[in-house]
């Protein structure tokens, strides 16, 4: 910008701007406080930027409230979490390493899921017993079941146990005595669509596997559920919503949200039906 | 949850600046976090009341905000300044928030109408009810003005004028150059001036003002290389 010529508008506004908000260098400030239409422009935007500034906000009270929201949702994201920090022990910004608790945590949730996988495993070869028991003669059948039913390739417990229990019935042959007993025992996994409408995961034993079978799902299958279902409460609802899936044994209904992340763009959030609690997410 | 701390500190930690306090959040310091969150929470909520269009939106949206950051803190790596982030953070809620309000049917404009008419509200009501009338009709005015602003003014302005961010700030949050948001903000300001100025000058002005602000936000030309 040179003194030898005019400013034009929009030169001179971007002059009373950058003065206005102190973003000039100390030479050119000092250079355009001599032009009175520029000081004259500046006082303007001086003005304006006040009058933008005044806004009423929410009470006290319900800055409490949002306030107590947050660090509730600070608190189920670590429950652990202590506040033995130091204040004045501050180091440069880093990513804190994750707490040695949450790698034990991890260790019993992997041990939990093996006991889990062979109990399951086991209750699925009774089943499959029982009907090779009761159907000596339909070899075909049997053998599709069992080829369906593949122990080695199990990854979802409950998940296989229902689908055993589906494939007998779907030989549409009576069952009676012990082998029907094991079968409805199987059959009894809760596959309950309480979301018609949307695609059911069928029963995962953890949230990760739901949200990772969410993530398969195709996008032109996302809805928003704009009513409470149920004993949803009006926080679940207003969201895109993916799937839904039950969580085994805890027997949790569970509904898959798409979320936009602020971070990392779109991501799966699994919450609670009940009681809306937010479960788990996963950043596809 | 854990007990409050005790007075002493709690005064340490409302001495902290926000990157430490950020640090301490995210290594798990829920006091810290709850004095951080209180610290912003009221220029946050002016923040998005200036960027969406309503009380509710910009309260849907500091919650947001709110419950984002809580969540995240520890995903905070200290690369950009706290407030950057924190910014961002509630940039994007009230992108949501708008984008959630477009999917809901429009609610009847309760905004302009009443500029329309602040004399005849003064004559009804006496003059405390007139300087009353005068200031909320001020007030309507201005965030009418305020929201035909275009948006890639409006965001810089609203966070160098409320939020009080620096340029290079903005421009990280916005992800743009810092030459951009200069420019920006200027002319922002220009547009808002306008049509303030059209407002207070013409019987009737709100009705005027959306128009005329329409008008120039379709055109090919941004209101301050028009100089007439």
């Amino acid at each position: 910008m040179s003194d030898d010529r005019t400013l034009n508008d929009d030169e001179r506004d971007e002059i009373a701007s950058g003065l206005a908000d102190g973003e000039l260098a100390d030479a050119e400030a000092a250079r355009w406080l001599a032009d009175s239409a520029v000081v004259a422009r500046r006082a303007e935007f001086e003005a304006l930027a006040e009058r933008i500034r005044v806004v009423s906000g929410p009470s006290e009270d319900e800055f409490d409230r949002m306030i107590v929201s947050a660090l509730a949702a600070f608190d189920e994201r670590e429950p652990s979490t202590s506040d033995s920090a130091e204040p004045g022990a501050v180091a440069p910004l880093r990513r804190p390493e994750p707490p040695a608790m949450d790698l034990e945590a991890r260790r019993r949730h992997r041990r939990a899921w093996s006991v889990l996988s062979a109990a399951a495993v086991l209750l699925v070869v009774v089943a499959v017993a029982g009907l090779l028991v009761r159907k000596p003669s339909s070899d075909t059948e049997t053998a599709a079941e069992l080829s369906d039913l593949n122990v080695a390739a199990v990854t979802s417990a409950a998940l296989q146990a229902e689908s055993a229990a589906r494939s007998s019935d779907a030989t549409s042959q009576p069952l009676a005595g012990d082998g029907a007993d094991v079968s409805n025992e199987a059959a009894s996994a809760p596959a309950s669509d309480f979301l018609p409408g949307f695609r059911y995961l069928g029963a995962g034993a953890t949230i990760d596997e739901l949200l990772a079978r969410a993530a398969a799902t195709q996008p032109s299958e996302q809805a928003n559920l704009t009513t409470a279902d149920g004993g949803q409460s009006a926080a679940c609802t207003d969201r895109a919503v993916v799937a839904s899936g039950r969580l085994e044994p805890a027997g949790i209904d569970v509904v898959i949200y798409l979320e936009t992340d602020p971070d990392s763009g779109s991501v799966y959030v699994a919450f609670d039906r009940a009681t809306c609690r937010e479960l788990g997410r996963l950043a596809p | 949850m854990s007990p409050p701390p005790p007075p002493s500190d709690r005064l340490r930690m409302d001495r902290q600046d926000d990157d430490a306090l950020a640090q301490l959040a995210g290594a798990g310091s829920r006091d810290a976090l709850e004095v951080l969150l209180r610290r912003h929470q009221s220029k946050i909520f002016a923040t998005c009341r200036r960027l969406c269009d309503s009380d509710a939106d910009a309260y849907d949206a500091t919650q947001d905000t709110l419950l984002n950051v809580a969540r995240r803190i520890d995903r905070f790596d200290g690369r950009a300044a706290f407030s950057t982030w924190l910014y961002r953070v509630a940039t994007n809620a009230c992108y949501d928030e708008l984008r959630r309000k477009r999917r809901r049917p429009a609610p009847v404009d309760t905004m302009v109408e009443p500029v329309a008419s602040p004399g005849r509200t003064a004559r009804a009501t006496g003059t405390a009810g007139a300087d009353h009338a005068e200031q909320v009709s001020d007030r309507l005015m201005l965030e009418a003005a305020i929201a035909e602003v275009r948006a890639e003014y409006r965001q810089p302005l609203v966070l160098r004028d409320v939020a009080g961010l620096d340029y290079a700030a903005i421009a990280e949050v916005l992800d743009i150059p810092p030459g951009t948001v200069r420019s920006r903000i200027a002319r922002g300001r220009a547009q808002l001036s306008e049509l303030i100025s059209m407002a207070g000058n013409h019987e009737g002005a709100s009705g005027r003002l959306r128009t005329e602000a329409r008008h120039r936000s379709s055109s090919p030309t941004p209101p301050g290389e028009s100089a007439t």
